[in-house]
């Protein structure tokens, strides 16, 4: 029972970093894809919407021959900053973070065409920087629709398996997340342990959905 | 000069490609930039704004260089100081009118509260009959409400000039009417520079001081000669050419008299420094321009008692009635003079085809113009 709930705190660990990370990466590349008009816009957005679709182990193995230990981020981390990735928790992170970007990526993308340049030129001429145009106008009005690629980037990083597997093994306590403990506790025959993970995990995302319905932002009158 | 502004830019590429060319000069404090849809009204605006980057030319407002390539002068939109009224007013739909109001007072990065104050926002919702509608949102507003909103916003940020892009288009009829006039006495009152643009001569009637005409990018007629060697009509709705018959100095404004068809005389004050720029002399061909709404119809021969230069008297050729106001067309002696008046003046002076009638109208409401 014990690592049932170590699990699950590893999990929401992973998942909350992971989504932090692909939060904040997807909204500034989601915005640059959707305002600065450059030659190969389409081709990028295609590349950066791979980790959507291609098997999570072939993610995982791109990402061994990135940070792996004789990859050649990896190496260079680990040689100079001493800091290893795989088979630690920081690794699963990365991996979660991978598979959730395309999802805050592309919703951010749609939400900030969505929202009229009128009005950020509106808030320019009334003296601001285009810093605080974003922060005041452009943001306010995509936060809904980012907030909903948010949501299932958490979701996705909850889920996340095959990629954390490769790149962060499956250490009990370490690297072991609840996706991943179902599969051993099946493989192990524990039939008990794998009934109160799935519970677990369901409860959880439950509980996700149901906190994010009451978190929105305050809905703007007049609009769907 | 007023406004200053001379502006080169193409935008768009092969078929939909467009070359904007404009310039013209004025010392107008209600300018009208009048043209159809597509004729780069807006571009040039936007220009003035800082919201457009001109390839080439200059942009400059009371004095101010905001924009000069050869000086490489390009002012930032946010430091120009221009307010701007956007044709769907372009309120932010996650604030409240008062939150819209208040947006421009600070430039940092969060948005004012809910309970944003100040003595420019208190001032404005007072100033607009805003207070009670102060916490909704503009989709809870209507059109004229949302204008002016709009109107508020731009104004207690305390701009030096007020753009505006067809700020009445979005209106219907009877409320374009009032708020029309609503704006004109603002401007008086506060003094600001105006540009307008709009498709609609009914504003250039209503407002302009002086006008620019524009289709496909470039300047068609200005009062300004050296714009554009030709006179083509522009949407004043009384044009009349004729000779200059007399050129009057004083210390400040000269006085020019036209002798235009009929043989009539209309005078027209200019500043002196017109009569210099414009070369108005005796024997100048010569154009003058006069609003249909500046024009007053006076029933009895006109007297010495009033002190409108510009007493043409005549008949009624023709009244045609409209919804709120009356078109009246004056003969005065082969002149043909055409003049709005309300309704109930019209009714009340029972004016009708034959009816003795004259119109006066200030020597200052003529804007005189050279054709080449």
């Amino acid at each position: 029972m014990a690592e049932a709930w170590t699990a699950l705190a590893l999990s929401l660990k992973v998942a909350l970093w992971a989504t932090a990370i692909a939060l904040v990466v997807g909204v500034a590349v989601g915005f640059a894809l959707a305002r600065v008009r450059f030659p190969g816009r389409e081709l990028v957005d295609s590349v950066l919407l791979l980790p959507m679709v291609l098997p999570p182990t072939v993610l995982g193995y791109y990402l061994l021959v990135l940070v792996g230990r004789r990859g050649w981020l990896g190496a260079w981390l680990e040689s100079s900053l001493g800091i290893r990735l795989v088979f630690t928790w920081q690794g699963a992170v990365i991996a979660a973070a991978i598979v959730a970007f395309p999802f805050v990526c592309k919703s951010a993308r749609a939400a900030f065409e969505s929202v009229d340049a009128q009005l950020e030129e509106a808030a320019t001429v009334l003296g601001l920087a285009p810093a605080a145009v974003f922060f005041r106008v452009t943001l306010p009005l995509a936060a809904r629709g980012i907030l909903a690629g948010v949501l299932l980037a958490f979701a996705r990083a909850l889920g996340e398996f095959g990629a954390t597997l490769m790149v962060a093994g499956s250490i009990p306590g370490q690297t072991q997340t609840l996706s991943i403990a179902v599969y051993e506790a099946v493989q192990a025959g524990q039939d008990g342990l794998a009934n109160v993970l799935v519970a677990m995990t369901s409860a959880t995302c439950i509980a996700v959905l149901l906190l994010a319905g009451r978190f929105a932002p305050v809905r703007i009158p007049g609009r769907a | 000069m007023k406004w200053d502004v001379a502006i080169r830019k193409s935008v768009g590429a092969g078929a939909g490609r467009f070359d904007l060319d404009v310039a013209f000069r004025s010392d107008a404090e209600r300018l009208v930039v009048f043209g159809p849809s597509g004729a780069g009204k807006t571009l040039t605006l936007k220009a003035i704004a800082g919201l457009l980057r001109p390839d080439a030319g200059h942009v400059r407002v009371d004095g101010t260089t905001l924009f000069d390539s050869a000086q490489g002068v390009d002012t930032a939109a946010r430091r120009r100081g221009c307010g701007y009224l956007f044709q769907e007013y372009a309120l932010f739909p996650h604030l409240t009118a008062r939150q819209n109001i208040a947006f421009g007072l600070d430039a940092g990065w969060r948005n004012p509260g809910r309970d944003a104050s100040g003595a420019a926002v208190e001032r404005w919702l007072d100033a607009l009959e805003l207070r009670r509608l102060a916490s909704r949102f503009p989709d809870q507003l209507s059109g004229g409400q949302r204008q002016r909103v709009a109107l508020a916003r731009a104004l207690a940020a305390e701009p030096r000039a007020l753009l505006l892009d067809e700020p009445f288009a979005a209106l219907d009829e009877p409320l374009r009417n009032r708020l029309r006039a609503e704006l004109a006495e603002l401007q008086a009152r506060l003094a600001l520079p105006i540009v307008l643009i709009t498709h609609d001569p009914a504003d250039v009637d209503a407002f302009a001081d002086d006008i620019v005409q524009i289709e496909d990018g470039r300047v068609r007629a200005s009062t300004s000669p050296f714009l554009e060697e030709h006179m083509v009509p522009t949407s004043a709705r009384n044009q009349f050419v004729g000779t200059i018959s007399a050129v009057r100095s004083g210390a400040v404004n000269d006085e020019v008299e036209l002798t235009v068809a009929g043989g009539q005389r209309v005078v027209a004050v200019v500043t002196h420094e017109s009569t210099l720029r414009l070369g108005l002399a005796v024997g100048v061909a010569a154009f003058a321009l006069v609003k249909a709404s500046s024009i007053v119809v006076v029933a009895e021969p006109a007297s010495a008692m009033l002190s409108a230069r510009n007493q043409l008297a005549g008949t009624v050729a023709a009244v045609q009635p409209g919804a709120v106001n009356a078109e009246v067309e004056i003969d005065a002696g082969g002149l043909r003079i055409v003049a709005i008046v309300t309704q109930a003046s019209a009714r009340a002076m029972a004016l009708a085809p034959g009816v003795a009638a004259t119109a006066v109208f200030k020597a200052s409401s003529v804007i005189v113009g050279v054709r080449s």
